[in-house]
Parts: structure tokens; sequence; C-alpha cells
């Protein structure tokens, strides 16, 4: 191996290539945080009723309410409202009706649950989903093959949050071997550094795990497959090359780009909206706290938290495309 | 088989009264086998109803008589299917396979996609005769609640002592009817949308792209919750948000029709001066065929997970109509005591979406071979 990078090309050609294309896709990113802030807005908006009438309660003075309107101002035009919103975005004012505190003070705490979960989940269904995919596509046809392809199926197809009751019914409830919900203790904010929080990991993450294995392990057999078929492989193979070599240089490097995709989507979803498993589980995270301030009509935190996950979007979106330039030396973007 | 026979005008008459006999001919035991069984199945089911209903002197219900209406219906459907079949010999026989044929075969040759289709049959039979084989889902029983599976109530009883299995069994019909029409719908939206955006290109591209950029940006699941809890939840507005906010149909048939669109056959076609909308509607569509079935049965599975997902979160079916999301709902809070209520709708969700899954995978193998193994 000479000075050549490990992959594909260096980072320094890549970012020469990739200049222009990056300035354009910077501006598209922001042309559509700007039209979702809107759509958002208007949503909002649109829905009848509105924070001050569920705050003051069923049965409130129609003084009460209309003091609160004014306090929230809400009677405000439209684009007025909209325009606080965006700054109080911008500058940090904007505050959760519900918690009466900073959007960043309400995020942070949550978007740490969510990251630590999201990281053990990505690490731990990466590392035995690569492989199994690759043996998989290897073994074709075998016992393997078979048992990974449906164990696969079965992942895509289940709810991901029966499959945390179906944990909470076994390990919670019969076993008593892990707590039912919540996080447990953590130091500092983050509870992985107690063996209580551990325990009450377990069940979301090992639930996230087995849809985002079966998801990778699928995408990493189906490209593999692909990919042994090509010339190259032949090449590699008739070159004398010992199998494995031939497998693990030259066939699972040019197979990873799909897998490396669903990895790029499953942070996103795992960081901004595990929604569902982390309200079963009573998991404190971001997924939870979309659906908190939903359900409270939490305008304002609902604003910020819906511009906050849309710019991390785009961030992975970037981040995916300057990885597949980075890994692929003929993919150029134009 | 002597030609006498094989041209008989006996056979198609046959076909018309037992189909099953026309199945047994060409030695399809299986499939005769389960014609059969629904054929004595509808039969017990009219005459179990009829003398029900004479004891009790009152006349039938509505959504009896339409179950009823729809089994003896389907039966007669089969019928026509078989005498056309056997009439085909008589009218000059067939000469060559069409594709349709082709794929069709493939398919019934292909072990999981044929027991895919096995267990979405049994589900639609289970969601027709609902009212049929399972009680009122809606009656409480306030002197048997949460009771184990059991042989009065075979999978239990919930909290209000409803029985569950008949409310999995009316959960099918909610399931399978906004599944499929949602599916339904979004493929037609999405097709629409790809092939104005792959055909045409320039502004209309432009627009799409940016729109599938925006849904893109937010969790789906974000969105549909939104806007569900925002404008009220209404079984048409569960069809509109998994329909209209699902747009990587639009996205996969734009880059098939991107591809097609530099096939030698269709750039002759232009050449030949053919008039776009012939270009899009003979040679373009027809090759998009395959791709959009594939889609739209997976689509189906996403579906139904989204909608469980939206009736868990207490977002879909409003709670006293029968669905497996919001049973599940319902079973979180019993997970210690009545652990049933948190296991059946799962498993039935799983199930469906597990059969849809496995049919679209044997029809995508079945409709291009090629594509064997890809996800």
């Amino acid at each position: 191996m000479s000075g050549a990078p490990l992959l594909g090309r260096s980072w320094a050609e890549t970012r020469k290539l990739m200049g222009s294309y990056f300035v354009r896709r910077v501006l598209q990113s922001l042309f559509v945080l700007l039209a979702l802030s809107l759509i958002i807005f208007f949503i909002l908006k649109a829905a009848p009723g509105n924070i001050a009438q569920i705050m003051a309660g069923i049965g409130a003075k129609l003084e009460d309410i209309a003091a609160l309107e004014e306090r929230m101002g809400l009677n405000s035009p439209w684009p007025v409202q909209y325009w606080r919103f965006l700054r109080g975005f911008f500058t940090g004012d904007l505050r959760s009706a519900a918690f009466n505190e900073p959007l960043l003070t309400v995020m942070s705490r949550r978007l740490l649950a969510s990251a630590e979960l999201g990281v053990v989940v990505i690490l731990f269904s990466v590392l035995l989903s690569i492989p199994a995919g690759i043996l998989s596509a290897v073994r074709r046809n075998t016992i393997w093959d078979y048992a990974i392809t449906v164990f696969a199926l079965a992942g895509i197809s289940v709810p991901v949050f029966w499959i945390a009751l179906l944990l909470m019914i076994v390990f919670g409830s019969w076993l008593r071997w892990l707590p039912i919900s919540g996080r447990g203790m953590d130091i500092g904010g983050l509870s992985i550094l107690t063996l209580d929080g551990w325990r009450h990991l377990v069940i979301p993450a090992l639930s996230l795990m087995l849809v985002q294995m079966a998801m990778n392990a699928r995408l990493m057999r189906s490209s593999l497959l692909e990919v042994l078929q090509q010339d190259y492989v032949t090449t590699a193979r008739s070159k004398g090359l010992r199998e494995v070599r031939v497998i693990l240089r030259h066939a699972v490097r040019n197979a990873l780009n799909p897998v490396l995709t669903n990895v790029g989507l499953m942070t996103q979803m795992l960081f901004a909206g595990a929604i569902l498993t982390e309200t079963v589980t009573a998991w404190p995270g971001v997924g939870r706290l979309v659906y908190q301030a939903i359900v409270m009509r939490d305008e304002p935190l609902l604003f910020g938290l819906t511009l906050v996950i849309a710019i991390f979007f785009q961030i992975t979106y970037l981040a995916i495309d300057l990885l597949y330039a980075y890994l692929d030396p003929v993919i150029v973007y134009d | 088989m002597t030609d006498n026979e094989r041209y008989s005008v006996w056979r198609p008459a046959m076909a018309g009264i037992f189909p099953w006999m026309e199945l047994l001919s060409r030695r399809r035991f299986g499939a005769a086998t389960i014609l059969v069984l629904y054929e004595v199945s509808v039969v017990a089911l009219w005459i179990h109803t009829l003398r029900m209903h004479a004891a009790a002197g009152a006349s039938l219900p509505r959504n009896i008589v339409s179950s009823l209406a729809i089994l003896t219906g389907a039966s007669f459907f089969i019928r026509v299917i078989a005498v056309v079949r056997a009439l085909r010999p008589l009218a000059g026989g067939e000469a060559l396979e069409s594709h349709g044929r082709v794929v069709l075969r493939r398919l019934m040759r292909d072990t999981k996609g044929i027991f895919g289709l096995a267990v979405l049959l049994l589900l639609s039979y289970l969601a027709v005769t609902a009212p049929l084989l399972a009680g009122d889902p809606m009656v409480m029983v306030f002197s048997e609640t949460l009771q184990g599976p059991s042989g009065s109530h075979l999978l239990g009883t919930d909290l209000y002592g409803r029985d569950v299995f008949s409310r999995i069994a009316y959960g099918a019909r909610t399931t399978l009817g906004i599944g499929l029409a949602a599916t339904f719908l979004n493929i037609l939206l999405g097709t629409t949308l790809g092939l104005m955006a792959g055909f045409f290109r320039g502004a209309a591209d432009a627009i799409i792209m940016r729109l599938l950029e925006i849904l893109n940006s937010i969790p789906f699941l974000m969105l549909a919750i939104l806007i569900v809890a925002v404008f009220g939840s209404s079984v048409l507005m569960l069809i509109v948000v998994l329909s209209v906010f699902v747009l990587q149909p639009a996205r996969i048939v734009r880059g098939q029709v991107l591809d097609l669109r530099e096939q030698e056959y269709v750039k002759a076609a232009v050449a030949l001066g053919a008039h776009p909308a012939r270009v899009l509607f003979r040679h373009i569509l027809p090759n998009l065929l395959s791709t959009i079935l594939v889609i739209a049965s997976i689509r189906v599975g996403q579906n139904i997970l989204s909608l469980a997902g939206l009736s868990f979160l207490g977002m879909g079916i409003s709670p006293p109509t029968p669905s497996w999301g919001s049973m599940l709902q319902e079973g979180r809070a019993h997970i210690q005591g009545a652990p049933w209520l948190g296991i059946f709708p799962g498993l039935a969700i799983f199930i469906t979406v597990l059969a849809f899954n496995l049919f679209g995978d044997g029809l995508r193998d079945a409709l291009d071979p090629r594509l064997r193994g890809s996800p």
C-alpha cells in the first residue's frame, strides 16, 4: 500500500470535486428547511382551537382565555407570529409553553437519552448484521442463509413497539430480570455509566436492534450477492487469491454502500424519533418529547423540535453523499 | 386424455357446478382441497345463520347479509373463471403463453410467495366472515373482565369483558381495508408524480423533487401524528395521511422512467414522431408495471405497520372501534396481569405484514427473476 487512501479517494480530492456541489446542496437544504418551517407553522395555526384554550382548561372563563391569548401573543397577525417563532429559534428565546423552559433546556437532556440509545443500537446492530449478511450471501442456500433470511424477513414485518411490549412481558413481568420502563439512574445525564441505566436500556435497545439488524442484513446480503457476480470478483479469484481475501477486500467493500445509506437513515430515525419505542418503554428521549409536544399542542416547542430534527436530517443526507463520494471514486456529483 | 374428452361440452358445464373438478383434472390437489373446504364453509355458514335466525324469528342484520353475499359472490366468481378456463380448448386452445400466465405460474411455484398468498386469503376470509364467526366486538360483559384464553373466549377478554378474538377479527376489516385503500391511492399518486417528474423533467421535476425532500426531512410518523392530532382522526383522514405523505414510490418510479427514456425503443418511438402521451402509455408505463406491483405489495405491509403505530399512540382508529394498534395500547397497561392483551393483537399485525412481505418477495421473484434476493 503506497500513500493511497485505504478506501476510494483522498479527502483532499473529494473536497475539490465536491466543492460547488456542496454549496448547492447547502442552499437546497436551506430552502427545504424554510419551506418546512412554513408548512409546520401553517398546520399548527390551521388547527381548530389553540394552546391558550388547552392551557386554560375546560370550563375556563372567556376573559381568562382572552388574557392568556394576549399574553402568549396569539392575537398578532400570522406573519408576525411566524417571524417571532423563527427569530426565537435562532436567538434561543423560543420557550416551550407546556414545560415553561427554553427549547434548548427541554431538548438537551432528551437528546442525550436518545443519543445514548441510538449509539448502542447502531453499534450493536451494525456489528451483528453485516457479518450475518455476508454469511448469508457467501453460504447461499444453506441452512445459515435460510435462518438469516427468515429472521430478516420477520424483522422487517414486526411492529417495533410490539417487540418492546413482548420483551416487557417476558423479561419484565414473567422473569423479572429487567425493569419494565423508564431510564433508571444516570451520572451527569448519561445512564450508560450505571448498571441500573444499562438494565433499563436493554428492552428499548433490543427491540430497535432487531428491526434495524433485519434491514441491514437484508441489504448486505442482496448487495453482496450482486457484487459477487461482477467480473472483477472472478478476476480476483482467478488470480488465485484466497476466498476470504476476495470476499472481504474485493467484494464486501463494494457492497457496503447501500448498508451505509441505511445506517445514515437509521441515525435519523434513532436520534430524531424512535417515537413508538420511546413511548412504549417510557424512554425519555426526543421521540417521546415529539409525541408529548403534539399531544399537548405545545406550538413553540413543536416548531423548534421540527426545525432541529429537520436540520439534523439535512446534515445526515449531506454526510451520506460525502461518504459515498469518498468511498466510491466512480460517483461524481454534478 | 382423448380429443373427445378434451373438447367435450360437459367439461365447462361440470366446471360451472363443481369448479374443483376442473382443478382435480389438472392435478391441482392442494388448490382443489382448499376450494372444497371453502365451498363447504359457505354452505355451512348459510345453513347455520338461517337456522339461528329462523329460531329467533328476526330478520337478518345487514352486516351478516353482506358477509354472506360476499362469500357467495366469491363462489360465483370462481365458477365463472372455471367455466372460462374449461371453454378455452373449445375456442381453439392457447397458442402462446402470455407474460401474465408465465408470471402466475412462477408465483405458484414459489413456496414463500404462495404461503404469503394463502395467509392473506385466510385473513381476508376472517375479515369477511367476522360477523358470522365471531361475536359482537363491542359487547361488554362486566362479569367476565380480563379472562385468559379459554374455550368460551378463544383469546381471552379485555378490561371491559369484550372478546379479544372478535375484536381481532373485526380489526382485520379495518386493517386490511385502510391498508389496501391507502396503498392504492399512494401508488396512484406516486406513479403519477414519478411519471411527470421523470418524463417531463424541467419545472415539474424540480417541484416534485423539492416536495419529496421536504417530506423526507422529518420522520413520517411525526408528520402523521401531527396532522391527525391537529385535524382529527377518521378513516378517511388515515387513508389520506398514509397515502399522500409517503412518496417513496414517486422517487422509485422517477428513477425507472429516467432509465427507460434512454432505451433505444423509446428513443426510436420519439424519433418516429410518436405523441408524448403514446410514448408514455405504450412504451413506458407497461415497463413500469412490475416495479409498481412490487412496490405496492411492500407498501401495504408498511402502511399496516404505520396504521398500527398511529392507533397505538391513540392517533388512529378511535377506541370503541376495534383496531389492532389500539388494542395493544389498552393491553400495555395490563402486561402484568393480562399478557394476552399485549400478545395476540401484535401477533395479528406481525402475521399480516409478514404475509404481505412474503407475497411481495414472491411476486418480485416471479415478475423479474433477475431481481431475486434484492430487498
